[in-house]
Order: C-alpha cells, then sequence, then structure tokens
C-alpha cells in the first residue's frame, strides 16, 4: 500500500500525476531556435548597413556643378562658390562612403565570428557533454 | 548616531528600493535618526522626507551606521571606502555580464564592474545582510571574512491591497478588457524584467510544448520592463512568432504600473519562472501572497526562497514544463495542496517576521538594539 494520500506534499502529489515523465520528457520538438537569425523578423547589422551604403553609393556625387563660363563677373564668382561647395559636398561625401564601407566590412566580419563562436560553442557543449558522460555525471 | 542607507537607485516598484524604503520605515518607527541617499533617484520618491541625493551627503561621524546597498558597479563602489562611519553591506547580487553579451554591453559591463567591485570591497565593511543564503556564499567566495546575516526582503505586503483602492490607470484598465474578452484562455504569469537571465524564451518554449500536447487554451503574461534589453525583447517577439504563437498566446505587458501588475497576479492562474539567476526573487513570494501556484527552475536562490513550497523543475524541457503545468492548472487536489503550502511559506516573508529577524541580525552586527514602539513582533523560525 502507498503512503496516506491525504498527507503527501505538492511535490509527491505532482510525481504521482504525472508518472510518465520519462516518456514526456523530450516529445516536443522545437520548429525554431531562440536567437537564429534567420527567424528574425528585424534586419541584421550588416544587411541594413549594406543597404543605407547602396543609398549613399547612388548620391555619392552632386551633379551638375555650375559651368556659367560665359557668365558676368559676378556669376562667376557665384559659380566659383557653387563649385566649391559641390566639391566640398562630394569630398565628404566620399569619405563618408569609405567610412560605410569599413563599417560593413566589420559588420560583415562580426557575422563571421558569431558564426565561429556559434560553431565552437557547439563543438564545446559536445566535449562537455562527452566528458560527463565519461565522468557519470550526465546530471 | 544616524543609519544612513546608501544605494545608486532608488527607483519606484523595485525590489531593492521597496525594501529600502521599508527598512526606512522600520528604522524611523524605532526612534533612529535615519536617511536614504541615492545617486538617483526617482521624481515620484524626491518629495520624500530624508531622501536625499548622494551628492548632499556631509561628513559621517565615526558612530554613524552606513548600511550600503549593493547590487550593480558603480561609481560610489569606488567611494565607499573613503567614507566615514561603520560600514555595512546590503547584498543583493549582481547578474553574471555573460547574459548579456550581445544584447547591450552597457549592461554587461555594469555587472562586470559590479562583481569586480564587490570583490574588491571584501575588506571594507564591518558586517553585512544577505537576501538569501545564495548570496552569503558569494560573498564568502569572493573571500569575505565579516560576519554575514542571511535576512530576506522586506516586502510590504500592504501596498498591494492599498494599490487596488486607488484610481484605475490605464494600462489597468486596457489589461482587464483583453482578460474579459478571452475568459476561456487560463494565465500563466511571469513577472520580471525582461533579461536574458530570466530565460523568458524558455516560459515561450513551454507554452509551445503545451499547444502541442493539450487542448486547453492558455497565456503566457510576460510582465515586465524591457528597458535597456529591446534586443532581447525583439529576439523574444521572433522566437514567439517563429513558433507559431500569437499575441493572444504570449502577452508582452512592456512597462506597466503597479497596480497593472497586481491585476495580473489577480487574473493568473499559475507563475512559472525559468531564470537562471536569482538573488531572491521576490515575485516568488508575490505569487503565494495571491495564492498563485507556482512552478519555477530550480536555480541561484530560488529554490531557498521557495522552501517547501511550489514545484521546482531540475531540468529545462519544455514538455516537462508543460506537463507540470497542465496538472497544476487541472488537478484541483494539488492545487489546493500547493497553496496551503505556499501560505505556510509566505508566514516567513511576513512584514514582522522579516522585520524581526533584520532587528535581531542587526543588534547582533552593530550592538545596536532596535525596538519599534508598540510593534508586536514575533520571531518564526526559517524551517
Amino acid at each position: 500500500m502507498g503512503p496516506d494520500a491525504s498527507i503527501l506534499s505538492s511535490r509527491e502529489l505532482i510525481c504521482e500525476a504525472v508518472p510518465d515523465i520519462d516518456r514526456i520528457r523530450g516529445s516536443v520538438s522545437l520548429p525554431a531556435v531562440f536567437g537564429d537569425e534567420n527567424i528574425s523578423r528585424s534586419r541584421g547589422l550588416a544587411e541594413s548597413v549594406l543597404c543605407s551604403i547602396e543609398v549613399i553609393r547612388e548620391k555619392k556625387e552632386v551633379i551638375p556643378s555650375y559651368l556659367g563660363r560665359k557668365a558676368g563677373l559676378s556669376g562667376r564668382i557665384f559659380g566659383f562658390f557653387v563649385n566649391y561647395s559641390v566639391r566640398q559636398q562630394n569630398k565628404l561625401n566620399a569619405e563618408y562612403l569609405a567610412v560605410a564601407d569599413e563599417l560593413a566590412r566589420l559588420a560583415e566580419e562580426r557575422r563571421n565570428l558569431e558564426l565561429q563562436l556559434d560553431c565552437l560553442r557547439s563543438k564545446l557543449e559536445r566535449i562537455k557533454g562527452k566528458t560527463m558522460c565519461d565522468s557519470g555525471d550526465a546530471t | 548616531m544616524r543609519i544612513i542607507q546608501l544605494l545608486t537607485t532608488l527607483a519606484f516598484g523595485d525590489a531593492v528600493s521597496n525594501d529600502c524604503l521599508a527598512i526606512y520605515e522600520l528604522l524611523s518607527r524605532c526612534g533612529i535618526k535615519t536617511a536614504i541617499y541615492a545617486e538617483n533617484i526617482d521624481r515620484k520618491l524626491q518629495s520624500l522626507p530624508n531622501v536625499k541625493p548622494f551628492s548632499r551627503l556631509g561628513r559621517l561621524s565615526s558612530d554613524d551606521i552606513v548600511l550600503y546597498r549593493l547590487s550593480t558597479g558603480t561609481a560610489l563602489n569606488r567611494m565607499i571606502r573613503g567614507l566615514g562611519g561603520r560600514k555595512f553591506i546590503i547584498y543583493h547580487n549582481t547578474t553574471p555580464p555573460e547574459y548579456f553579451y550581445g544584447y547591450s554591453g552597457r549592461t554587461a559591463s555594469l555587472c562586470s564592474d559590479g562583481i569586480a567591485q564587490t570583490a574588491e570591497l571584501k575588506d571594507v565593511f564591518e558586517g553585512g545582510f544577505c537576501d538569501s543564503d545564495y548570496n552569503r556564499r558569494v560573498l564568502l567566495e569572493m573571500g569575505y571574512k565579516c560576519p554575514l546575516a542571511v535576512r530576506p526582503i522586506l516586502i510590504p505586503f500592504d501596498d498591494y491591497d492599498n494599490v487596488l483602492r486607488k484610481e484605475v490607470p490605464e494600462d489597468s484598465a486596457e489589461l482587464s478588457r483583453i482578460f474579459a474578452a478571452t475568459p476561456e484562455r487560463r494565465n500563466i504569469l511571469f513577472v520580471g524584467r525582461i533579461a536574458p537571465n530570466k530565460k523568458q524564451e524558455d516560459l515561450i518554449s513551454m507554452v509551445y510544448a503545451y499547444k502541442q500536447l493539450y487542448d486547453d487554451k492558455v497565456r503566457l503574461i510576460l510582465a515586465g520592463n524591457p528597458s535597456g534589453l529591446e534586443k532581447y525583447n525583439e529576439k523574444l517577439r521572433d522566437y514567439a512568432s517563429a513558433l507559431g504563437l500569437d499575441e493572444e498566446e504570449i502577452l508582452f505587458t512592456g512597462q506597466i504600473s503597479f497596480r497593472a501588475i497586481v491585476d495580473c497576479y489577480k487574473a493568473a492562474d499559475c507563475f512559472v519562472s525559468m531564470s537562471e539567476h536569482e538573488g531572491f526573487c521576490v515575485p516568488l513570494v508575490e505569487a503565494m501572497y495571491f495564492d498563485l501556484p507556482l512552478l519555477a527552475y530550480d536555480s541561484s536562490a530560488v529554490g531557498e526562497t521557495a522552501g517547501d513550497a511550489g514545484i521546482l523543475l531540475s531540468e529545462k524541457d519544455p514538455a516537462v514544463a508543460a506537463a507540470y503545468v497542465h496538472e497544476i492548472l487541472n488537478n484541483n487536489r494539488l492545487r489546493e495542496t500547493m497553496i496551503k503550502e505556499q501560505r505556510e511559506r509566505l508566514k516567513y516573508f511576513e512584514y514582522e517576521n522579516v522585520s524581526r529577524i533584520f532587528m535581531e541580525e542587526f543588534e547582533r552586527m552593530t550592538g545596536i538594539s532596535l525596538s519599534p514602539d508598540g510593534a508586536d513582533i514575533k520571531i518564526r523560525n526559517k524551517e
């Protein structure tokens, strides 16, 4: 005869109520992995940077410059300043693009490192699991 | 002689701040001259008497007592050594930084600094108060040699009843509408900051498993503030979506009012925690207060706070967790036994008992006797 059911603790009761826990364990496989970039609805950093670089690349040159060769003195002075500011703008755009390219390269590198890290993590888990099995400590 | 409580942030509604205010009230009732100094003070608390910015802390005399609350990396940790008075640590533990890698470099750095600074301060304090024996062991491992007492966090349970008598805020009304619209759905609650150490993804996995194994409808309420960890919050949402769980099945409340949190406890059918790092875990005690059967992954201080109450999980298998939740929701005898055991456990955390433990340990550490006027305080054994 088992113990008096009226004095069982809740922890004993649940063991009694769910006796087939070994059958239940592992019975549901999850269709997705938490943190997997493939399930992310938001864009990753590398993807976002690459998108914005394309936009910048398309607009990197400000044209046309002022080309009023037949203009009077005031027109030529005005043209000089327009051309000067356009050149400055293009220079800034080129510098900005170089920074953005570097950012994209770093983002890509980070993504590769993350992949390598994941790979190393799973290797470590496998090694850990093996060690635990070797020592008989699987709990 | 004054007793000064010193902490980085005095916020509205967080467990450390609530404990700080409760100790402040207790010391005031004992006729002690006391004050709270913090680097950051929530606007709602700035008007309280004797709550002041740290910058206004004057010179401390040799018989003044400083109760220093440590839970994270902060500039205060570097200044505490130079302060006068008799110094005691109230240790709340610091989350291991690894949990925040990839989500918040700033939080990871604060936690990393917090752990390093706690270790550096090992010779600074005359004694310490820890929320749990788990926290006490952490300090011992860091090399603390001073006397360390375990005293649970002081939880002013009256606040939970008082808030229900106040005006209903908009978020509370919205939650009530959601719960009323789907009365057939049973609510599984977890209360706590949206943070990687709390492992909300394991709760989402459990709901997916529940849906695969059983026919009755459940909803997971994740009541917690994602502030500072938005990236983790986004990943949780992505994960829920990838598992085909919709907003009716997983409810992210975001930051909500205290009243709305109480509403969540009242609407819930059980409380489940998969957290992997807790220095105490106040929500477990809150769940006991609201008669919610609790199921928790047995990590850090969780098992110690639960005591003999609640069901503890030794593994993270989503199907196993789902099977236990199903049983808790549908087995009346189990529910009744759980609630009975939890009510018994709750007695240990009653205000009077925890106050008494604090006063006794305080006297043992400092030699100063505290006795509140007219308070009827009886001590209960921990076990």
